[in-house]
C-alpha cells in the first residue's frame, strides 16, 4: 500500500496518541514507583496497545470477508499500518522498557520481530510495487507465472516451426495445475514425450537452420527451465547472440527471431517479477503466523496479569 | 510479428487459479495455523506440567527465591481461613506477607499506612526488598502530612543529599547535652602522661564499636554498629584513678557520693587497723594527692574512730571538691554533694542506622572534628555535605551514570519502627519448598 496523503489523518491521530502517552509517560516514570505494567497507567498503556494489536490482526478477517459492511478494507489497511506501529511504544511504556521474564519476555521479543516485521513490509508495499511497475512491463499474475511459461515455451516452438518446418523436441508432460481443471484428473502421462510440430509450406530447411539450432541449444532450454545463470537471461548477451544469429539468416526469418527474442525479454521479465514478488511477499511468511502466536500470548498474558 | 493484446493476455490466464493455494500462499496458511498452534501447545503444555514460572515476571527476591515456584504462597487472594474475595482475582495481600512477617507501624500519625506491596515490589530479580527506591519515601515525606498533630521530622524532604535538611544534632542552637566536662583536644595531644610513660591517645583508645554476645558458636561477636559509650572504669581509670590518701594505695570507686563515703571510711577503718602506730605520725610531706585544702594544724587523735573520722573528712573534701568535679557538674547540699547525671548521648541519630563497621577504613578524624574540640557543648558528627562526599548515589540516570556510595534512603532509614516488633507465628511448612 502506498502510504501517500490519504493517510494524513491516521498519520496525525497516530501522533497525536504516541504523544499524548510519552507526555503522560514523563511525571509518571519520576513518581515514586517503578513504571510497570501493573500501575493503572500501565494498564492503559497495555490495554490499549492490546486493542491496537487486535485491530491490526482482524484486518485479515476483514479481507477474508470482503463484502462485510465494516468499512473499506483500504481503511482498515490504513488503520492495521498505523495503529501496528503504534502498538510497540505503547508496549514499551506498558512494560516501562523491560523485556520481563519467560512468557512476558517471549512475547515482546515476537512482537518485537513483528512490528520489525510489518514495517519492512509497510516499506517494501511502499516501493515495490513501482519498482515492479518499472521493471516488469510484461507483468502476469504471479500465481500464474508456469502456466504463462508452458505457453511461452508452446509459442517458440510455433514460431520456430513455422519459419523452419518440422520441429522434433522432447517435452516433459504438463503439471496438474497447469491443465484446464477438467483434464487435471485425467490418467497418469509419461514423464516425457516427444513432441512433433509440423508445419507445412514453410521456407527451406537449409536457410532457418541457424534458428532453428539457436532455438534448441540456447532458447528453448531458458524458456523449459528459466535460470538467472542462463546467458540468455542477460538481455545484453542475449541481444548480442541474436545479433549473430541474424547475419547469418535470410530477411524473411528476421521477424520469426525478434518474436523469439520477445518471448525471451518476457522470460526474462516473469523471472524478474518472481525475484521481487518473493521479496515482496516473503515477509509475510513471518509477520502474520508470528502475530497470530503473538496475540494467543498476549491474550495469556492479559489473563495471567489480571489473575496474579 | 508477435503481438500482445488484452485478449490473448486474459486467455492465458486459468480463470480458477484462485482456488487453488501457491507456495508462498500455502505456506503462510500452513505457519498461520502452526505459529499460534504452537503457542497454544506450549501454554497448554505449561498448564499440565502445573508449571506458573514462564507467567511470572521475573525472579523473585533472594529472601522469597524458596517460593519461587510456588506462587500460592504468595498470591493466596485472600488472608488464610477467609474465604476466597475472588475465584479468579490472586493477587498478593497483606496478610500473606504478615504470615511470616511483621510489619510494624511506620509512624502513629501516618495519614493511611500503603500495603506492603506498594514499596516492597517482587519479581524484579534477587534484590533486597527493603532496598526501595526513594520516590517511595518522597511519596509521603516530600510534603508530608499528618493523620493528627504536628509531625516530628522535617516536612519536606527529598533524595539524599540534596533534598535532605542538615542532621538534627548539627542545626544551629543544637549543642552536647552531656553534663560531664570533657576536653577532646587535650587528650589528643603527644606526649600525654599515661601508667606506663608518655603516651598518644588514638580515637580507638576510648572508642571501640560496640559489640554485643555473640550467637552460640559465631566466630566474632555481633556488632551494632554503634560506638561503645565511653565510660570511666573502661576509659579514664587507667590515667585518672580516684586516689583519695596519701596513705592508701587503693582508689575510691566511681560511684555515688554515698557509696564512696562508705567505701573511704571502710577503707581509713581497714588501714588504721592494720596500722595503729599511724594514730600518732604526722600527715607525711610527700603526698600522693596534692592537698590545695590546708587544714589547721590538730592534735593527734586520741582513737582509730576519731582518725577516721578526721581522715574521712579530709579525703571527701579532696574528692567532692577536687577530683570529681574535674569532670562533673555538683550542686551544694548540707551533706553529699549531688552530681548531675552525665547525660552522654549514646545514639545520636536516634532516627537514623548508621553502622560503623563499613565506615572503619575512613580515619576517624575525616569525619569527627575531635582534635580541635575543647568544650563538652561541641557536637562532634560529620554534617550531611561531608557524608554527601562519598554518598552521592548510586542510581544512574540516561544521561548521568551515576556512582558512588548507595545515598537511597533506606541506607540510613528505617521504615518501619521495629522497637513495635511483636514476634510472628511462622506457618510456612518446609515441605513446601520441595
Amino acid at each position: 500500500m502506498l502510504i501517500d496523503r490519504s493517510h494524513r489523518g491516521w498519520a496525525m491521530a497516530s501522533a497525536a496518541i504516541l504523544g499524548a502517552a510519552v507526555v503522560a509517560y514523563v511525571p509518571y516514570t519520576l513518581r515514586s514507583a517503578p513504571p510497570g505494567g501493573g500501575t493503572m497507567l500501565g494498564l492503559v498503556y497495555g490495554t490499549t496497545a492490546f486493542g491496537f494489536m487486535a485491530y491490526a490482526t482482524l484486518l485479515a478477517l476483514r479481507k477474508k470477508f470482503p463484502i462485510w459492511r465494516i468499512g473499506r478494507t483500504q481503511s482498515w489497511m490504513r488503520g492495521h499500518l498505523w495503529l501496528g506501529a503504534l502498538s510497540l511504544p505503547l508496549v514499551l511504556l506498558h512494560s516501562g522498557f523491560l523485556f520481563g521474564h519467560g512468557l512476558t519476555s517471549i512475547l515482546m521479543w515476537l512482537f518485537v520481530v513483528v512490528w520489525a516485521s510489518g514495517l519492512f513490509g509497510a516499506w517494501l508495499q511502499h516501493t515495490m510495487p513501482r519498482r515492479l511497475l518499472r521493471e516488469v512491463p510484461m507483468e502476469t499474475i504471479y500465481e500464474q507465472i508456469g502456466r504463462v511459461r508452458a505457453q511461452l515455451l508452446d509459442e517458440g516452438d510455433a514460431v520456430v516451426a513455422d519459419a523452419c518446418g518440422k520441429l522434433e523436441v522432447e517435452v516433459a508432460p504438463p503439471r496438474p495445475q497447469l491443465l484446464p481443471a477438467a483434464s487435471a484428473a485425467g490418467p497418469a502421462v509419461a514423464s516425457h514425450l516427444l513432441v512433433s510440430v509440423l508445419r507445412t509450406g514453410s521456407g527451406g530447411a537449409d536457410a532457418g537452420a541457424p534458428l532453428r539450432d539457436f532455438y534448441l541449444t540456447e532458447i528453448r532450454p531458458f524458456l523449459e527451465a528459466p535460470s538467472r545463470r542462463h546467458p540468455v537471461a542477460d538481455a545484453a548477451a542475449a541481444a548480442v547472440m541474436a545479433a549473430k544469429v541474424r547475419a547469418l539468416l535470410p530477411p524473411a526469418l528476421h521477424a520469426p527471431l525478434e518474436d523469439l527474442a520477445n518471448l525471451c525479454e518476457e522470460e526474462r521479465q516473469l523471472l524478474r517479477q518472481e525475484r521481487l514478488h518473493g521479496t515482496l511477499h516473503a515477509w509475510l511468511i513471518v509477520h502474520v503466523p508470528l502475530a497470530y502466536a503473538v496475540m494467543v500470548l498476549a491474550v495469556v498474558h492479559l489473563v495471567m496479569a489480571l489473575r496474579f | 510479428m508477435r503481438i500482445r493484446t488484452a485478449k490473448t493476455l486474459a486467455e492465458r490466464i486459468d480463470l480458477h487459479y484462485f482456488k487453488r493455494a501457491h507456495g508462498m500462499r500455502r505456506w503462510r496458511y500452513v505457519l498461520s495455523a502452526a505459529a499460534p498452534l504452537a503457542a497454544a501447545l506450549w501454554v497448554a503444555a505449561l498448564m499440565a506440567a502445573g508449571s506458573r514460572t514462564p507467567y511470572s515476571p521475573g525472579p523473585v527476591s533472594a529472601a522469597h527465591a524458596f517460593a519461587e515456584n510456588r506462587c500460592e504462597v504468595c498470591h493466596a487472594g485472600s488472608a488464610p481461613g477467609s474465604p476466597p474475595a475472588s475465584a479468579f482475582r490472586a493477587h498478593t495481600t497483606d496478610a500473606a506477607c504478615l504470615t511470616c512477617h511483621d510489619g510494624p507501624a511506620h509512624a502513629p500519625n501516618q495519614p493511611s499506612p500503603p500495603g506492603c506491596a506498594s514499596c516492597h515490589q517482587e519479581h524484579r530479580g534477587r534484590v533486597q526488598l527493603a532496598s526501595i527506591d526513594d520516590g517511595y519515601c518522597a511519596g509521603c515525606h516530600a510534603n508530608l502530612k499528618t493523620a493528627h498533630g504536628e509531625p516530628r521530622v522535617a516536612r519536606q524532604v527529598g533524595s539524599f543529599p540534596a533534598g535532605h535538611p542538615e542532621f538534627a544534632a548539627l542545626r544551629p542552637g543544637t549543642r552536647d547535652p552531656a553534663r560531664l566536662r570533657f576536653n577532646h583536644a587535650v587528650h589528643m595531644k603527644p606526649d600525654l602522661r599515661g601508667p606506663k610513660g608518655r603516651e598518644q591517645l588514638a580515637c580507638a583508645t576510648c572508642h571501640t564499636p560496640e559489640a554485643v554476645a555473640a550467637v552460640s558458636g559465631a566466630k566474632r561477636p555481633a556488632r551494632t554498629g554503634l560506638m561503645s559509650p565511653a565510660t570511666y572504669e573502661r576509659n579514664c581509670a587507667s590515667c585518672h584513678p580516684l586516689f583519695f590518701d596519701e596513705r592508701l594505695e587503693r582508689v575510691a570507686p566511681h560511684a555515688e557520693p554515698a557509696a564512696v563515703r562508705a567505701f573511704v571510711r571502710q577503707a581509713l577503718t581497714d588501714y588504721i587497723r592494720a596500722n595503729p602506730d599511724d594514730l600518732s605520725k604526722p600527715d607525711s610531706a610527700l603526698r600522693r594527692v596534692p592537698l590545695n585544702f590546708p587544714r589547721p594544724p590538730e592534735p593527734p587523735a586520741r582513737t582509730a574512730d576519731e582518725w577516721v573520722a578526721r581522715r574521712a573528712a579530709a579525703d571527701e573534701r579532696l574528692l567532692w571538691n577536687k577530683t570529681c568535679v574535674e569532670c562533673h557538674s555538683a550542686s551544694a547540699s548540707a551533706d553529699l554533694p549531688v552530681y548531675e547525671p552525665t547525660n552522654v548521648t549514646k545514639r545520636w541519630m536516634p532516627r537514623a542506622a548508621f553502622d560503623h563497621s563499613p565506615h572503619l577504613m575512613v580515619a576517624c578524624a575525616s569525619c569527627h572534628a575531635a582534635g580541635s574540640s575543647t568544650s563538652t557543648a561541641d557536637v562532634l558528627l560529620p554534617p550531611a555535605s561531608l557524608c554527601a562526599s562519598c554518598h552521592s548515589g548510586a542510581r544512574g540516570t540516561l544521561l548521568s551514570p551515576g556512582g558512588g556510595a548507595e545515598s537511597r534512603c533506606f541506607a540510613c532509614h528505617r521504615y518501619h519502627d521495629w522497637t513495635k516488633a511483636r514476634p510472628v507465628t511462622p506457618s510456612y511448612p518446609l515441605s513446601n519448598t520441595r
